[in-house]
């Protein structure tokens, strides 16, 4: 166990910090303008990008994927950046002006909780079973067992999804089924909270003082990480293994944060590396880059008809824009775009890059369930303390705004506004607002923004934003009573504020704990049966399993390794009937009727001789019937074989 | 607190957390392994014979790892049957007391009903129906 631990740590270390720190310090040399926090949160999601960089180049060129292949490009990556770095730097780091260090006990107090948080949701449910993360580990698998990258043949998999779970496998010698899958999307999580308070906290800084920013920053954190922890896309995401939102959820604030930064600090390396983040986005998962794409339209939409107020209220000529751009259009971002597209068409097409798939996302909503969710349902999904806070924080974004104008107002003193330039006070407005707004709408009205995606997974990626403009709207009614120091008023609104926010947002705790986590254990059962399958079957013998009342069924076939599509699956009742897509129904009926013509004929026709059930569960027709044998057994999984 | 102590402690406690769960995953991985019976039998060629019966379960209970498997004498066929599995190191559970009744119904097919029964779990795990 010891051991498994250090080659766990070793391997996630080299994954996911050493050569994205190494290249860091390479690009930015003695200039990095991160900070400690900002260094750590860009060196782990840069090397989870050079991590599915490098393995998709070692597989190109017809190498394996073997622990000393991947050890040997991730290591000649990091000499690389530090050789660059060496050369390159003619002078001392400067130091980063420190920040008060009273606030960073806030941090760490809210973090812990955030942390602890999700570790006791996840501890009863540590068994590897969810139908999603089964799914994910089989293409996972797929790259342990034969060290060469899957071709999907589907869009529903993108390979940026499996490759750091597969190299930390390879790298560490621990398999799948256990909890390192888990922990992987853990971190991941954890990080997507730090990428969240730093946004908030350099967005806050291009509007107001320094120390102003970093308490909006901690109301962020404490908004994303402890409040809502548990429902989607958070702990649960980690338990259910959706590994695309997670990864989106930590990339899409990690690309904004850098363009905030090279924004800011005039960089047009940070934009650079910002744009190579969206590179490793659009290589690891499809509806978060979809995501990615509207928010930066509707950013530009915010951002150009500010800009057009701007010039037409201030009647400032000195107000350029063409500085702006030149962060964002310059040669090291050409150039980086150039890298991104060779890899596209040199190295790997990402699976969903095709017309039929986009055709799918794109167009006039064709399902009930596309159609866009109430503003009940919304408020729902995201979280009624922090939707409505964070509609006060739109609010006073616009107030802000307005502040622009305005040469000397109370609000400046009292909210400490200090804005330096107006270009970037609109870029930190614009940002927080149309991503916000963005995917309110397209999970709202998805009809007016031609989206045809199941509006649920859309309202999802509310919550990020959602938690950003929390702590904008929770400090708009918090600072003015701070400021005026009465304390019995300060402490009232402060509960009135919070009280609300620890019932509403812990509820969902407090509900996890009602669930029956014992039924987890029973992932073991369906584990040995599949064992004994793999064993005791070869892969002309076709397999039926029960989706319906099998726990952890997904993972069967991660023990036969016989194709995505095996074993067959009796899925959801409910999607035998649907109207938009005719699915075949012979699954449904070896199971439900198999005695009946139809299913005496399903066999036939299917091959099917094991089938894998819940005991119990649809389970009597096998046992009275003289065609069926119970060849396998325990407490709470059988497994039938035909005559 | 200071900014890179309260940085160096969250990176700790992450990392804590992550060893946690992983140690918690494998601890309810062989915990959960040790909580239940499994018994698979492959071998369906049956006579409604004790001798073949005694062979037939005795080679499959091995590979399972059972051991110290007594059976109850519900049928004369079975009168004389005993069967001793040498213990295995494998990490199944061991259930003290088995049963094994055997049916052979009106049309002559023989139907064999093994209920593995064990303090905890009064239940019927096996049956195999031979022609």
């Amino acid at each position: 166990m010891l051991l498994d631990l250090i080659k766990i740590d070793l391997s996630l270390g080299l994954l996911l910090f050493i050569p994205g720190y190494s290249i860091l310090i390479a690009l930015t040399r003695a200039k990095n303008p991160l900070g400690t926090l900002g260094t750590i949160v860009v060196s782990m999601v840069l090397s989870l990008g050079i991590t599915n960089f490098s393995l998709m180049l070692i597989n190109r060129l017809d190498f394996k994927l073997t622990p000393l292949s991947i050890f040997s490009i991730l290591i000649i990556i990091t000499t690389i950046g530090l050789i660059l770095y060496k050369i390159f730097q003619k002078e001392k780091l400067k130091k980063i002006p420190a920040s008060e260090n009273s606030n960073w006990l806030i941090f760490f107090l809210i973090l812990s909780f955030s942390i602890f948080i999700r570790a006791i949701y996840l501890i009863p449910k540590i068994i590897p079973h969810a139908t999603d993360l089964g799914h994910h580990m089989y293409w996972v698998n797929y790259i342990i067992k034969f060290q060469e990258l899957p071709i999907y043949g589907i869009p529903d998999f993108i390979i940026g999804e499996h490759l750091i779970f597969g190299a930390a496998s390879i790298l560490s010698g621990v398999g799948i089924i256990s909890a390192l899958p888990t922990i992987i999307l853990f971190i991941i999580n954890i990080f997507s909270l730090l990428a969240i308070f730093l946004l908030t906290k350099e967005l806050a800084n291009l509007l107001f003082t320094s120390k102003t920013a970093h308490k909006i920053g901690f109301l962020s954190l404490l908004s994303i990480g402890v409040f809502y922890a548990i429902a989607s896309p958070q702990a649960t995401y980690i338990n259910g293994g959706v590994i695309g939102n997670l990864m989106g959820n930590l990339l899409i604030p990690t690309i904004f944060y850098l363009f905030i930064k090279a924004v800011k600090e005039k960089s047009s390396t940070l934009a650079s590396l910002g744009f190579f983040l969206a590179g490793i986005l659009a290589y690891t998962h499809h509806l978060s880059t979809f995501i990615f794409i509207y928010v930066l339209v509707g950013f530009l939409i915010f951002f150009i008809f500010g800009f057009g107020l701007i010039k037409l209220i201030l009647k400032n000529n000195n107000v350029e824009i063409r500085p702006f751009l030149k962060i964002f259009i310059n040669l090291k971002t050409a150039l980086t775009s150039f890298l991104i597209l060779s890899f596209v068409f040199l190295i790997r097409i990402p699976s969903y890059l095709n017309l039929s798939a986009i055709d799918t996302a794109v167009g006039n909503p064709s399902k009930e369930t596309r159609t866009g969710l109430t503003i009940n349902n919304l408020v729902h999904s995201t979280g009624s303390w922090r939707i409505f806070y964070s509609t006060v924080g739109l609010i006073f974004l616009i107030f802000i705004f307005w502040q622009i104008f305005k040469k000397n107002s109370l609000a400046k003193k009292i909210y400490s506004i200090q804005i330096s330039s107006p270009l970037k006070a609109l870029t930190a407005i614009s940002l927080a607002s149309a991503w916000f707004l963005t995917i309110f709408t397209m999970s709202h009205w998805p009809a007016l923004l031609k989206i045809d995606i199941i509006s649920g997974r859309i309202a999802n990626y509310l919550t990020y934003p959602s938690a950003i403009l929390a702590g904008f709207g929770v400090y708009a009614i918090l600072q003015p009573i701070f400021n005026k120091n009465q304390k019995i008023i300060t402490l009232t609104v402060f509960m009135i504020i919070f009280i609300p926010g620890i019932i509403s947002g812990l509820f969902d705790v407090s509900e996890s704990y009602v669930e029956d986590s014992s039924k987890f254990d029973e992932t073991i059962e369906t584990f040995k049966g599949a064992e004994y399958l793999a064993v005791r079957t070869n892969p002309d013998q076709k397999i039926l399993k029960d989706h319906i009342y099998l726990t952890g069924d997904t993972w069967i076939k991660n023990f036969l390794m016989r194709g995505y599509k095996e074993p067959l699956s009796r899925t959801l009742l409910k999607r035998y009937t649907d109207v938009v897509k005719k699915r075949e129904t012979c699954t449904r009926d070896m199971i439900a009727i198999p005695e009946t013509e139809i299913g005496k004929k399903c066999f036939e026709k299917t091959k099917i001789e094991f089938l894998i059930l819940k005991d119990g569960f649809d389970t009597h027709q096998f046992e009275t019937s003289d065609n069926f044998s119970r060849i396998f057994a325990t407490d709470k999984v059988v497994i039938f074989q035909k005559k | 607190m200071k900014k890179n102590t309260s940085i160096f402690l969250s990176l700790i406690l992450i990392f804590i957390t992550s060893y946690f769960l992983y140690y918690k995953g494998e601890q309810a991985l062989e915990k959960s392994a040790e909580k239940f019976t499994v018994l698979a039998f492959e071998n369906t060629d049956l006579n409604c014979n004790s001798q073949s019966l005694t062979f037939f379960i005795e080679n499959n209970l091995k590979k399972e790892g059972f051991c110290q498997v007594s059976i109850k004498n519900d049928n004369e066929i079975f009168e004389n049957l005993k069967i001793s599995v040498p213990p295995q190191s494998k990490k199944l559970i061991q259930p003290q007391v088995k049963t094994i009744e055997k049916v052979c119904n009106l049309s002559q097919k023989i139907k064999y009903q093994v209920s593995i029964k064990n303090e905890t779990n009064q239940k019927t795990i096996y049956k195999l129906i031979t022609p």
